[in-house]
């Protein structure tokens, strides 16, 4: 103790010590992989196929161009276009079954801090189509079901809404402070991000009170929504470049109203914004200051495997 | 413990570090701003505030008030509590600032929070002590 009583001796360790818990508290949160296990495994089962509402393609192999895919039981067309001083994409999506609506996790594995690119994940997955989806390892809160199976049921405190999507592919958006485990059965998919951007063909955005700041921000954005039974809208919107500046949520919300969507859901954004088709980018990923995508937890994607 | 012309002349030092400290934080939480994207933390922007009003305001009082009466008593383990409290809830806010503007969480900077609280009590339990037995 002695060698604390001389000046400045105690300011010095003690300025080490609290350095050394910073810098472990933030490779904690940002940095440092820990998987985790999930809640229940196989709670949750699909309940079969729906009937083929797709025309097959002829000869029954898929039919593959720079913007659109065909097969007996997927049909995507993605479309690029210009609003609110930003290029958007989107992906429209007709399927046989929602067996082919699938979410994936980085290196396979439900835990924090371990990710992967969205298009690494889709390959891996022979995916079709993949976006990012909501990124559930960077927080400690918000349910996480995927596949069928419940890795987090721990709703966000004190605001949130997840999007859940039904064995039969239908999507209803719930509040996660209310939302309990059991409001789950038959769910085959929740994604906590947020918030709900349409309901019924009406945005659910509303302009500035409960508006969070970064959700009235021109940002790089992810969205999916639901037209009909097993018809889909994917959109990502590059943000933060010259080229395209980005939206915001109440754009967001139109922008999905303009594609006909009646319930609409907003995925993770900013430099998380990514959409692959066919094995490639074909958006412009940034996060502001470094261009190409970035590694996130988990995708949404539309694919066979 | 100890009083008097130099207890006014540390008291003075005091005022002028927490103040640099504060300036400090004040100009990180804003160039911080700068590179969120339009994010914002009340924690990030406010924690200027912890030096300031834990250590430039007391530090000013007690500078002030040196003189008059039997002085201020200190001491230098109540002073060593008392600034690593002000320290751990500046680092604990700056933290928990970074963590909402990237809109995660992590549960030890509870902890932290808790322990400056902890020291800063400590402090003053050490600190009136002092008194006590000077008295």
């Amino acid at each position: 103790m002695s060698f604390l009583k001389k000046p400045y001796r105690f300011a010095v360790v003690y300025s080490i010590f609290l350095t050394c818990i910073s810098a472990y508290v933030l490779l904690d949160a940002f940095v440092i992989p820990k998987a985790a296990v999930p809640v229940a495994t196989a709670a949750y089962q699909q309940v079969g196929q729906v009937a083929a509402v797709v025309e097959p393609a002829a000869g029954g192999e898929p039919v593959l161009t720079d913007s659109s895919y065909r097969d007996e039981n997927i049909q995507i067309t993605i479309e690029k276009g210009r609003a609110f001083e930003s290029v958007y994409y989107v992906a429209d999506i007709r399927l046989s079954s929602a067996d082919y609506l699938k979410t994936a996790l980085a290196k396979n594995t439900y835990g924090r801090n371990i990710t992967e690119t969205t298009s690494e994940m889709a390959a891996a997955h022979n995916a079709v189509l993949a976006v990012n989806g909501d990124y559930y390892g960077f927080r400690n809160t918000g349910f996480v079901l995927r596949n069928g199976v419940l890795y987090r049921a721990a709703g966000k405190g004190q605001s949130g809404e997840a999007l859940l999507i039904d064995a039969a592919g239908n999507f209803s958006i719930a509040d996660e402070t209310t939302l309990s485990e059991k409001d789950l059965a038959g769910m085959q998919q929740v994604l906590s991000f947020g918030p709900g951007l349409v309901m019924n063909g009406e945005s659910t955005v509303t302009g500035g009170g409960n508006a969070r700041s970064q959700d009235a921000q021109s940002n790089p954005r992810t969205a999916i929504g639901q037209i009909s039974e097993l018809h889909y809208v994917v959109v990502v919107v590059d943000g933060r470049t010259a080229a395209s500046r980005g939206v915001t949520l109440k754009q967001l919300a139109e922008l999905m109203i303009q594609y006909n969507c009646k319930i609409a859901y907003n995925l993770d954004g900013g430099g998380s914004s990514a959409m692959v088709f066919n094995g490639k980018v074909i958006n412009h990923p940034t996060d502001g200051r470094n261009d190409g995508e970035r590694r996130v937890s988990d995708i949404v994607y539309i694919g066979h495997e | 413990m100890s009083s008097g012309p130099s207890a006014r002349q540390h008291f003075r030092s005091a005022a002028l570090v927490y103040g640099v400290v504060s300036a400090f934080t004040m100009g990180a939480s804003r160039i911080y701003a700068l590179f969120s994207q339009g994010v914002s933390s009340e924690a990030m922007t406010y924690m200027f505030l912890y030096p300031l009003l834990g250590g430039t305001l007391p530090a000013l009082l007690c500078w002030a008030l040196a003189d008059r009466g039997g002085g201020v008593p200190r001491s230098r383990a109540a002073d060593n509590l008392w600034n690593a409290g002000i320290a751990a809830l500046t680092v604990a806010s700056f933290l928990q600032g970074v963590f909402e503007i990237a809109g995660t969480a992590s549960g030890y900077t509870l902890v932290i929070r808790l322990m400056g609280a902890g020291l800063a009590v400590a402090a003053v339990v050490v600190g009136a002590a002092g008194v006590i037995k000077r008295r």
